[in-house]
């Protein structure tokens, strides 16, 4: 059977201001019918650059060379006119950010027709009709009503579902895939994995799956090829490459994985050390061999061949079969603390923070129904529906839940970013919501931030010195003659080379800039952080060094942590106890053994199942839901009467574990668990 | 993904933009002629030669002769003084005014910053030149007065782009951070925002020293500003407008000066906006 798509010795070179950059170095594969390829690789290993070659979108400074053929045709070769023609009509696209990718001014529904008029030559009246048909293919519960709506009033799920049916509106034969689910929740991301999946047998599309997250490709691909540095390092089946991986990259890449669990604190994540060559030199040898556990002397000899049978597993690496499973790092001499009720460093009472849709004159609303009457609607939003939780010194609370529910909110509200609008955040035994701005110098020097966002959380314009000197200054913690020294020391904590003071932010990588930032916040020796999803902008083995650093630091200052992400194994790996978030409540909190294991909140267990790749949620993210009543019901699979008139409280499952479904007063009456649907033990 | 791969090593050779060469290059030559005017002019600005009217460019008149037969390269040179002046005070007194405004209104949105720049707005609604002219009219024309009106009139156009930069830079990070850490407000704005904003502010300022020259040249052929027999470049290009099929020299000159200030100008705001931006500093 001859392939569908057939890349062979594919390079791309960018002209850029400091020379010429190969971000792709002779990869080869081939993509039969009904066949899908994922390809992983972390930012920059020139995955993104392969997708971009096939569908002729690089820019004017790439230049590319080798062969695309598609269906027997050199794609590179082929003119531009007729190169348009092949895609959208026999090559789908879908990429990154759904939220982007819909032009918010036209309906859904005629950008879903679209390439049917453009391709298909078919009448406008019948493409619409077909967009309807392909809306409901994708699973969309009203797809007449969603074919009408405009982009801003579907979800981010329902967006990336209405580009994939614009993607496969001509039936192409081949869907290439960018990070498709990278900018989506968890449980969103599964749903959409499903449909991949369940598409690919109904159409017998061919997929070339681009991600970093090799969860998700394990999901989908059949095949997989591992890319580093611009070039492929590893291909065979995902079985096999994932299962039982040969190239130490690979290796490095599952083992720094952090798996679904709760973690001793003695324990570390392996990572792999160092970063990605920014401009490789796989002529001199190993690309990897500068942060290879494996590499000798042979390894920097001359370029490395891939090799192995040409249908079979294929690995770049001379020794590939001699080498044994990636390092793991030794455990730390480490107590494990036991935290005590009562000594808290924080305690949030009742924490509700509302805001408001509109203000002013917006705010007022006419209507003229019956009779003129006028009303005030701000449209008030509560993002933190009454939330009490408590920190104790040294100990690590992780918060998890989806976008939206209110997790960074109540980070900032902590914090006094923003203020509350009731309840009460008291810091090593005074209320420092109530203080005025001017009183919280103290608090201020005492609880600090880390942001997600590396490319914003550092000014462009200050050195990473000035950056770091500035909280010394501000707090006079150390005297103007010895701040050099101590921004060096700062520097050292983090595990970066004390030169690195004189640099600018635009000089570091992501993971080098993150570690500044942890450092910036350290520099005030605060005992309370707030970690907003550090790890989440981070490549795979970045983010396991990045998570093994804040395990260091709370054991050796006895920080306590506010860790936020939305990464339930990342935050299982650090956390002493992680509360569960949905819609501005907590529905679940405990020590993380027992929220990790049965019995769930629903919540939760949709969570899991989510996060490992597994029994599917039918459910999609539910519009505005009426006061009152359980705020999950909407979604959950074991909702009852009750849960639509009773909010349920935190109810206590133990001394360390609490639950808020109304399941939990009902297992309470029976005396079996597994009665309860909801509760039956997860797997 | 190309920024990404690219090398992050220091290095010490710092590469000025060419713009930044040629811009200065152009502007400080202009300043050299304006402030020597005096000695390099031929003749005094106001002489007249009767029997040279209207004589084309030649090596006695560099750039011809006027109605009056006054020499247009002496009186481009002293016209410069006048229209360099102008233009620099004017974005000066637009930049002083327009700045802090707007970066207050970016940095705390409220009554009081939208209380602003509705004002602004209205300022901006105006007819421009109705505006200076009500100025101006109250009193006798003086370049000085002339230099504030246009400074006046540009305070908004300043402040709208100061307020959308710093209003960007606020949902940033590392003012968060700042926050987070309890700065006072002025470090925020001046240390935080200022620096962010400046590069786009420079380009701003050398847009606005050009349009300051132009507007001064409208000003001054309606009879304010520049009072005759003085004469700035736009007075000059507007004198030379009822002879421009017998005598385009006239009109010529000034407008190529003109034309290469506004180049060497615009350049070296370019220039500065890269040479001020550390992402074009060291790395690349």
């Amino acid at each position: 059977m001859s392939p569908l798509l057939d890349v062979r010795d594919l390079t791309v070179r960018y002209a850029g201001e400091s020379g010429i950059i190969t971000a792709v170095r002779d990869v080869s594969f081939a993509l039969h019918p009904g066949q899908a390829l994922g390809i992983v690789g972390e930012s920059g290993s020139g995955k993104s650059s392969i997708a971009g070659a096939i569908l002729g979108l690089l820019g004017a400074n790439a230049e590319t060379a080798g062969k695309i053929i598609f269906a027997g045709r050199d794609l590179s070769t082929l003119p531009p006119a007729q190169r348009r023609a092949v895609l959208g009509s026999e090559i789908g696209s879908v990429f990154q950010d759904p939220f982007t990718a819909l032009n918010p001014a036209i309906r859904v529904g005629q950008q879903i027709a679209e390439p049917l008029v453009q391709h298909r030559r078919v009448t406008p009246t019948a493409a619409a009709k077909r967009a309807i048909e392909l809306l409901a293919e994708m699973g969309i519960a009203r797809p007449a009503e969603a074919a009408r709506a405009f982009p801003h009033q579907l979800s981010g799920g329902m967006k990336q579902r209405a580009l994939i049916a614009a993607a496969l509106a001509c039936e192409p034969a081949l869907l290439i895939l960018d990070e498709p689910t990278t900018a989506l929740d968890v449980t969103v991301e599964a749903q959409i994995l499903d449909l991949l999946a369940a598409l690919r047998r109904r159409k017998s599309v061919s997929l070339l799956f681009i991600s970093h997250n090799l969860g998700v490709i394990r999901r989908v691909c059949d095949d997989v090829a591992v890319m580093y540095a611009s070039q492929m390092v590893e291909r065979g089946a995902t079985t096999a490459v994932l299962g039982r991986p040969l190239h130490p990259y690979s290796k490095g890449l599952l083992a720094s994985l952090p798996p679904l669990a709760a973690s001793a604190r003695r324990f570390r994540l392996p990572s792999i050390p160092g970063q990605m060559a920014g401009s490789p030199k796989p002529e001199a040898g190993c690309v990897f061999s500068p942060r290879c556990p494996f590499s000798e002397a042979r390894c920097n000899a001359g370029p490395v061949d891939i090799t192995g049978p040409a249908d079979g597993h294929q690995v770049r690496c001379w020794k590939a079969d001699r080498i044994g499973a990636w390092p793991l790092p030794e455990p730390i001499n480490t107590p494990e603390l036991i935290f005590l009720r009562g000594n808290a460093l924080l305690n949030v009472t009742e924490l509700r923070k509302t805001f408001q849709a509109r203000s002013g004159l917006a705010a007022w609303r006419f209507s003229f129904a019956a009779r003129p009457r006028l009303s005030r609607d701000t449209g008030e939003v509560a993002a933190v529906d009454g939330v009490s939780l408590a920190l104790s010194p040294g100990e690590v609370l992780g918060l998890v839940g989806e976008s939206g529910c209110g997790k960074s909110t109540l980070g900032r509200v902590v914090l006094q970013l923003l203020r509350k609008t009731s309840g009460s955040v008291e810091f090593d035994g005074e209320d420092v919501s109530q203080k005025p701005e001017q009183a919280l110098k103290n608090f201020r020097r005492q609880a600090q931030i880390v942001f997600q966002n590396v490319g914003s959380s550092l000014n462009p314009r200050l050195s990473i010195g000035e950056a770091l000197a500035r909280p010394l200054a501000l707090f006079n913690l150390v005297p103007p003659s010895g701040r050099t020294a101590r921004v060096e020391q700062l520097l050292d904590m983090v595990r970066l080379p004390k030169t690195y003071r004189l640099r600018y932010p635009h000089q570091l990588s992501g993971g080098e800039r993150q570690r500044v930032a942890i450092a910036r916040a350290l520099a005030t020796e605060p005992r309370f952080i707030v970690c907003d999803e550090p790890v989440s902008a981070l490549d795979v083995s970045v983010q396991a060094a990045v998570v093994n650093l804040l395990a260091d630091l709370r054991d050796e200052f006895g920080l306590s942590y506010l860790f936020i992400s939305h990464d339930l194994a990342v935050v299982a790996q650090l956390s002493d106890r992680i509360a569960v978030m949905y819609r501005g409540r907590i529905c679940e909190t405990g020590r993380t053994e027992d929220v990790l294991a049965p019995p769930f909140h629903p919540y939760t267990k949709a969570l899991l199942a989510s996060v490992a790749h597994e029994a599917p949620i039918e459910l999609e993210q539910a519009g505005p839901v009426k006061p009152g009543g359980c705020p999950f019901r909407p979604r959950c699979p074991d909702r009852m009467a009750v849960c639509e008139t009773d909010t349920p409280p935190l109810h206590p499952m133990s001394a360390t574990h609490s639950i808020a479904c109304h399941l939990t007063t009902l297992k309470q009456g029976t005396s079996s668990g597994s009665v309860v649907p909801g509760f039956a033990s997860f797997r | 993904m190309v920024e990404a791969i690219l090398p992050t090593k220091l290095r010490r050779r710092r590469r000025w933009p060419a713009s930044l060469y040629v811009g200065g290059f152009i502007v400080a030559g202009l300043l050299i002629i304006a402030i020597l005017a005096q000695q390099i002019a031929p003749f005094p600005f106001d002489q007249m030669h009767i029997r040279d009217r209207f004589s084309a460019p030649s090596w006695r008149y560099w750039a011809g002769t006027d109605e009056y037969g006054r020499d247009i390269f002496s009186r481009l040179l002293f016209g410069s003084q006048l229209s360099i002046a102008l233009g620099v005070t004017a974005t000066v007194i637009s930049m002083i005014a327009g700045v802090p405004l707007g970066l207050f209104a970016g940095y705390r949105p409220g009554f009081a910053s939208e209380t602003i720049m509705r004002g602004l707005d209205v300022m901006m609604s105006f007819p421009p030149i109705m505006l200076v002219l009500l100025i101006l009219a109250v009193t006798p024309p003086s370049l000085l007065k002339t230099s504030v009106a246009i400074g006046i009139l540009f305070v908004p156009p300043i402040a709208r782009v100061t307020r959308s930069v710093a209003l960007d830079l606020m949902s940033e990070d590392f003012v968060e951070a700042a926050r987070s850490r309890g700065e006072r407000s002025w470090y925020i704005l001046l240390r935080e925002l200022l620096p962010n904003v400046w590069p786009v502010l420079m380009v701003e300022a050398s847009l606005r020293v050009v349009f300051a020259i132009l507007l001064g040249a409208v000003l001054s052929f309606l009879g304010f500003g520049v009072q005759p027999p003085q004469a700035d470049w736009g007075l000059m290009i507007s004198n030379g407008r009822s002879f421009v099929d017998q005598a385009p020299w006239i009109s010529l000159a000034p407008g190529l000066a003109m034309g290469l200030a506004v180049i060497g100008i615009s350049l070296l705001g370019d220039g500065l906006r890269e040479k001020l931006d550390p992402r074009h500093r060291g790395a690349n």
